[in-house]
């Protein structure tokens, strides 16, 4: 299961009608953005601002969905909901295994531009 | 069409901005920051506007409520991006005047679906607008249109009596003028002044209606013969009145009333004081003065001191004293109207 890939390309592929050089385009886009996503995310968590939390994983959903990370997205969506409640320590938590996986998931996309 | 897209998720709004090139083969313009988009669609006059929903300092709602505010943007097609599960968020964006929502995450065939159906409600709308404002200005054309008629319609009618009698087309063009130089020294209405100038040349139309031994005669007229001429006031009123034109309704009283005196001793009715019609109190003055300062076949021109001396002679008598000093008030503007239409010029176009 963790060597399945996160990134659920054909779906994307069929989503942007096949168009190669727009999967590339959105595939260097996020990983240009990781390090924002991650260090707000972060700066949230260390200061306990809960809500500001609540966004960034929100963000982190959103640019994830877009390439069909189901199982990043569930753990954010664990993330979000926990920091929705005001469960910071939980959101920490589940923070950890985001982090981890929305960088597998930076890797998998950084193939798509550097290929060839 | 313009498109515009504000969501601070890069990815998702480059996915966008991809979609909406291939639907309009036009970049959308684009936002990461709720801020700017909206300083820039306050600005300008998107057809489109794409917003995320959930985003830093401006949400989607106060978003799509200030765009609102403008009064330019009330139907300005607004698309929110929300999950589809936030029933409550679509409800307040409904409340906000969202147009429709596409779901995250972002679905190719949806997108473009819902995407064309705003830009051709945008073009409906565009189009009515066009029509309403292309119909307003026709209605407005053919208004003028039908007021340049009256006019011209008015000013033949004048020409024809004039054919009639030797008083020539610079007298009726200086009587008008004087009688709004009076009008407006009296601080009448400017509305009223610009049909008076209008209806004043119509005073003598009566006169088709005198046979010509009589209109044409040289020398003094016998009381008969003087009966016979008063009857102009009387059929000019005939040709004029019940008109559905308000300047044709007054210059069917100025051709009634021109030679009523303020001291009761006029014609036809023998009206005095403030019974005859302000317009008529005004064109005595003015018809009377050219009469006196023009030539005629029978009589050489009076001087304008002359005939200064002759209204302040018959000032309360003849005439109205308002309207003589009125008239007297403003002498400067009389001598330039006196020069202004000498009677060489014998065309009746004002």
């Amino acid at each position: 299961m963790p060597d399945e890939p996160l990134f659920d390309r054909s779906a994307l592929l069929e989503n942007l009608d096949h168009d190669l050089e727009l999967l590339r385009l959105m595939a260097k886009t996020f990983v240009d953005d990781v390090p924002r996503l991650l260090t707000e995310l972060r700066a949230a968590l260390r200061a306990g601002d809960a809500p500001e939390a609540a966004r960034a994983s929100h963000n982190i959903k959103g640019s994830a969905a877009n390439f069909g990370a189901a199982r990043l997205v569930e753990q954010v969506v664990a993330m979000e909901q926990a920091c929705r409640c005001g469960e910071l320590a939980k959101a920490s938590a589940a923070a950890k295994d985001a982090e981890r996986l929305i960088v597998t998931l930076a890797v998998e996309l950084r193939r798509e531009f550097t290929a060839r | 069409m313009s498109v515009v897209i504000v969501d601070d998720t890069p990815t998702t709004l480059e996915l966008m901005r991809a979609f909406v090139f291939r639907l309009e083969g036009r970049e959308p313009v684009t936002f990461t920051d709720p801020g700017s988009g909206l300083a820039w669609c306050l600005e300008n006059d998107p057809d489109l506007i794409i917003v995320d929903y959930m985003m830093p300092n401006i949400d989607g709602l106060e978003f799509i409520r200030q765009i609102r505010r403008e009064p330019r943007h009330d139907s300005l097609p607004i698309l929110m991006v929300t999950a589809d599960h936030e029933k409550n968020v679509r409800y307040a964006a409904l409340n906000e005047g969202a147009t429709d929502f596409l779901n995250k995450p972002v679905d190719r065939m949806e997108f473009l679906a819902r995407a064309k159906n705003m830009l051709a409600l945008r073009r409906t709308q565009q189009a009515l607008a066009e029509r309403a404002s292309s119909l307003a200005e026709a209605v407005k054309r053919a208004v003028e249109e039908i007021h340049d008629r009256e006019h011209e319609t008015i000013v033949r009618l004048a020409r024809a009596a004039e054919c009639r009698d030797p008083e020539t087309g610079a007298h009726i063009l200086r009587m008008a003028h004087y009688a709004q130089l009076i009008a407006a020294r009296l601080g009448l209405a400017p509305e009223f002044q610009e049909m008076l100038v209008r209806a004043a040349p119509m005073h003598d139309v009566g006169k088709l209606g005198t046979p010509d031994l009589i209109l044409l005669k040289p020398g003094r007229h016998t009381p008969e013969e003087f009966e016979v001429m008063k009857q102009h006031t009387l059929i000019g009123y005939e040709i004029l009145r019940e008109s559905s034109s308000p300047v044709v309704q007054l210059a069917a009283s100025i051709a009634l009333r021109h030679h009523e005196k303020f001291d009761g001793t006029g014609y036809p009715r023998g009206l005095a004081g403030a019974t005859i019609p302000i317009e008529g109190r005004i064109v005595a003055v003015a018809d009377v003065f050219d009469a006196l300062t023009s030539e005629r076949p029978y009589k050489k021109a009076w001087t304008f001191e002359a005939a200064q001396v002759y209204l302040r002679e018959n000032r309360g008598r003849h005439f109205d004293p308002l309207c003589v000093d009125a008239f007297l008030d403003v002498w400067e503007r009389v001598l330039a109207i006196s020069r202004r239409f000498r009677d060489e010029e014998e065309s009746v176009s004002v």
